[in-house]
């Protein structure tokens, strides 16, 4: 009797997730650099005995279960805000940034600001992994499409540096660890620090923030898709327990 | 009367079965690439109960005892059928989600040997190798398929391409019979004991950017549930019936 309310309980606590997943992703859909999650279920099965006999029969069905929770890189629009260290990549590619602990990890979110050695930081104090350097006294700082950052110092036009981006073999693999950030995992592969605008790394959009990834229609659908699920779950708990009940109601 | 109890129990139990089964399709609802299970049970019908009984049995099946009429025993043997067909595709913009459209798997290489499964969330891992959610390699007509750097073509029917240079194409199979094939959990299928493997389906027609969805007829469900619901509560009476009248047997018939 417990296995039949494992499968359908099994049912509601995957739905709840997936609803949960759906809210969050609602409730980012103004969040810039954010990208939205999607719950991939898989089918419970348990072959209790090897012997063809008993593999068919209704007790190894046990339901459902969360396979895992996966980030999707679609890209969001691109907004324009005019900040100088606001910055965008329009296609595929991610900043390489350096956190407090000195691990790298990867976002799409580029708003950044000058910190006081001359990097480039953003609001959580991780560093924009590169080599350049902006100096207090430069002027008319300016980040070509490809990534290719100039000033005027005294005067004088000067390259101060270059921004490169990470590209992954499958950036859908990559890990997250909150606050947009993301970090390289064994089944999305090992980033490639390239040039913007070359080898399949997008290109340089300064100025410009990528917004979230969410729509607004798509996760509603979603959402009414979820509920119709945990609905009927709940319709599968309801009906077994009513037969429980009866079982128990009858004479003596 | 102690038959017609436990005729009805086993009735009862045949559908506590059957409820089982639609809450495993039902809870997998949104799960890719799920196929519902469809319980099938064949009756001994009073053949057997008829032999232990030391009568004659007849080859009639519906009137085994000859003398006041076919008693059921309700002993029923289930197997679960899978139901092969396929079910709605649904659009992600993946390029690496695989969708097939009408009958077939894809095949995918695990550590016990080939599995078949139609969940197409497919990926490229660190060594470039094309596998499933899972991390097994899917399987071509030559194997793993190795992919580089660049976006993968698909074509229809399940070459895998990448910048015009033809990779390999998509081992696709299919079965005459679902007994074939035994479900192994994860939406994978094996191939069943004593059971021939699937063949090379000739003409397979597959898409990129697709996902198929479960093939669970919710509606049909739903009402097989209500259905089922009802002919519990029919047994249940049955049973309080034969109760009530063997109760008066045991306790009214000879009293004085």
């Amino acid at each position: 009797m417990t296995s039949v309310s494992r499968a359908a309980a099994s049912g509601l606590a995957s739905q709840q997730l997936s609803l949960d997943l759906i809210g969050n992703n609602i409730a980012n859909i103004d969040t810039p650099g954010f990208k939205k999650s999607r719950v991939n279920f898989k089918e419970v099965v348990e072959n209790l005995a090897s012997n063809s006999d008993s593999a068919e029969s209704i007790s190894t069905r046990g339901g459902v279960e969360v396979r895992e929770i996966r980030p999707i890189f679609t890209s969001g629009p691109l907004l324009q805000t005019g900040q100088p260290y606001d910055m965008a990549i329009n296609g595929e590619g991610f900043f390489p940034m350096v956190q407090a602990d000195g691990t790298t990890a990867y976002t799409r979110h580029g708003a950044f600001q000058l910190g006081n050695d001359g990097s480039l930081v953003d609001f959580n104090g991780n560093r924009l992994k590169t080599d350049l350097i902006i100096p207090r006294n430069a002027e008319l700082v300016k980040v070509l499409a490809n990534g290719t950052v100039t000033a005027s110092i005294g005067g004088q036009f000067q390259v101060l540096g270059k921004i490169q981006f990470g590209v992954f073999p499958n950036p859908g693999g990559l890990e997250s660890i909150g606050n947009s950030m993301y970090k390289t995992s064994e089944a999305s592969g090992d980033p490639v620090l390239t040039t913007p605008g070359q080898d399949g790394a997008g290109v340089m959009a300064s100025g410009y923030l990528e917004g979230s990834n969410v729509e607004f229609g798509t996760e509603i659908i979603n959402m009414m898709s979820a509920r119709r699920a945990y609905g009927i779950s709940l319709k599968s708990v309801q009906t077994i327990d009513e037969m429980v009940q009866e079982a128990n109601s009858l004479p003596r | 009367m102690m038959r017609g109890i436990y005729s009805a129990t086993a009735g009862m139990m045949q559908n506590l079965r059957r409820q089982e089964s639609i809450s495993h399709n039902l809870a997998n609802m949104n799960t890719t690439g799920f196929r519902e299970d469809i319980l099938t049970s064949t009756g001994f019908p009073g053949v057997l109960q008829a032999q232990s009984d030391g009568m004659d049995p007849t080859p009639n099946p519906f009137n085994p005892t000859g003398a006041i009429g076919a008693i059921g025993t309700g002993v029923n043997m289930d197997r679960l059928v899978v139901n092969l067909e396929p079910g709605p595709n649904t659009p992600t913009g993946n390029n690496l989600d695989f969708a097939m459209n009408g009958r077939g798997f894809f095949t995918v290489q695990t550590a016990a040997g080939e599995a078949y499964t139609r969940d197409g969330t497919f990926r490229v891992n660190k060594g470039g190798i094309l596998e499933n959610a899972l991390g097994q390699p899917v399987l071509g007509m030559n194997g793993p398929i190795k992919v580089g750097q660049g976006e993968v073509k698909l074509e229809p029917d399940g070459t895998v391409k990448q910048a015009g240079i033809v990779l390999d194409k998509l081992k696709l199979v299919d079965v005459q019979r679902p007994e074939q094939l035994r479900k192994a959990g994860d939406t994978l299928f094996v191939t069943a004991e004593n059971e021939t493997p699937p063949a090379i389906l000739p003409e397979a027609a597959v898409q990129q950017g697709v996902l198929e969805m479960s093939n669970v007829d919710t509606t049909r469900s739903f009402s097989d549930m209500l259905m089922i619901m009802r002919s519990y509560q029919t047994s249940q009476r049955a049973i309080k019936l034969s109760d009530e009248a063997y109760e008066r047997t045991v306790n009214d018939v000879g009293k004085l």
